[in-house]
């Protein structure tokens, strides 16, 4: 089971910061062991302060390293936030050819048609996963 | 005493602009919607001529996060900016900037101690989508000074429906009893069923139709019984994990009163139709 809170950091923090997002673009092992090793117990608020906020295990590590939005979707990271990130990476990959989508949902929206097909495929099997612990 | 002169529940949609700032030929039947829409908002303003716009709108983990979650959260600037890097990204939303009002602001939090209503209150913010495309859709030109009450639809625990229906009643009185201004509009931004990072997220179709339907009955008729047996957030997530920020329009059934309701629709969208509706005030001049 994943840390909710240390993975939801992760994608929240990472998100709104276009240059951290580059990083976890081109080098997902280096970030995500940069995130959690230097950064993920640094007070948002307070660079120079910490909190206890605990290092997640290695399959939560690995999880966000491949970008496995299935698992994390599943075991519960915040499916809005989740979605946010995702979407640039997806794009990223799909334009390098690093990611392939499959059938795209018949008339979905023009909005991030790829991207969103290609989430959509992985997460499909969870339904709706409770996010609230 | 401040007067509610109009009262506006729209979405938020975060496609707003970049579907309605095309040419006029490539306008989809979305876009047209939305336009027609913001023109009746549009119109609302001008005939009850708002001082101030207060904003009641979902935080979109902006300016909330799990490490300090606010429920309720009052912003006191004096002026806002809006959107982020990310919606700028993720949906073309121009940089803009607003006007707040400070005094207002001060006088709402002070009237929730007295209205059961203990707010956070936030003298340095920035604005995301749910009071930026409220306020392209109502003003465009960004005339009027604004003052956002950001709520917690997004991480969950998320107060009860209970309290968004409290929350409409404490806001028109704290509004009713400050003297900062004569005439507000209040705007409230929320949806019907909505799924954002699931898996019916961006269909072509609603995720619940049902749903949408008894809703919009539901607010039309102020059903508060219905309204808060239906609010909970096992009951919300059958209609998709973003369908919390229906609770928002709970407020807005609670703040009607005695205003006329002017108009409501569910407007036809590829997706969830979207609440629209308008609601004034017999205001002596
Ligand atoms: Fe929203």
């Amino acid at each position: 089971m994943i840390d909710h809170y240390a993975v939801n950091k992760f994608l929240y923090d990472t998100d709104r910061n276009e240059h951290l997002v580059r990083r976890y673009i081109d080098d997902p092992d280096a970030y995500v062991d940069w995130y959690f090793d230097e950064r993920l117990s640094r007070l948002l608020d307070n660079e120079s302060e910490q909190s206890a906020v605990e290092s997640p295990d290695e399959a939560t590590r690995t999880a966000l390293k491949t970008y496995d939005c299935a698992m994390l979707y599943r075991d519960g990271a915040h499916p809005f936030i989740l979605w946010t990130l995702m979407l640039p990476i997806i794009e990223a990959k799909l334009a390098s050819g690093e990611f392939v989508v499959g059938e795209q949902p018949e008339n979905a929206r023009a909005e991030n048609r790829k991207p969103m097909a290609y989430y959509r495929e992985r997460i499909l099997p969870h339904g709706r996963p409770d996010f609230r612990y | 005493m401040a007067k509610i002169v109009s009262m506006i529940g729209t979405t938020h949609h975060p496609w707003y602009h970049a579907k309605t700032s095309k040419p006029e030929s490539e306008l989809t039947e979305d876009a047209r919607n939305l336009l027609g829409w913001s023109a009746r908002v549009q119109e609302s303003f001008r005939s009850t001529n708002p001082d101030v716009v207060v904003i009641v709108a979902s935080d979109h983990f902006h300016q909330f996060f799990y490490n300090n979650m606010p429920q309720f959260l009052i912003g006191r600037m004096k002026s806002y900016q809006g959107t982020f890097y990310n919606e700028e990204r993720e949906f073309g939303l121009p940089r803009v900037e607003l006007g707040g009002d400070r005094r207002l602001a001060t006088d709402l939090v002070e009237a929730g101690y007295e209205n059961g209503f203990d707010f956070a209150f936030s003298d340095e913010m920035r604005l995301d989508h749910a009071c930026v495309v409220p306020s392209l859709i109502s003003q465009p030109s960004f005339e009027i000074p604004v003052v956002p009450l950001l709520t917690n639809c997004g991480a969950p625990p998320i107060p009860p429906g209970q309290r968004f229906v409290d929350l409409g009643k404490a806001l028109r009185n704290a509004i009713e009893s400050s003297n900062a201004v004569d005439r507000v509009a209040v705007v409230v931004s929320g949806n019907l069923s909505l799924e954002v990072g699931g898996p019916e997220q961006m269909m072509p179709y609603s995720v619940d139709p049902e749903f949408d339907a008894l809703a919009m009955d539901w607010l039309t008729d102020r059903d508060y019984e219905s309204l808060t047996a239906e609010s909970t957030y096992e009951r919300l997530m059958l209609h998709g994990n973003t369908s919390f920020q229906f609770l928002n329009m709970l407020t807005m059934a609670s703040m009607q009163e005695d205003m006329t309701l002017i108009h409501a629709e569910a407007m036809k969208r590829r997706g969830s139709p979207a609440p629209c509706f308008i609601y004034e005030s017999e205001v002596q001049e």
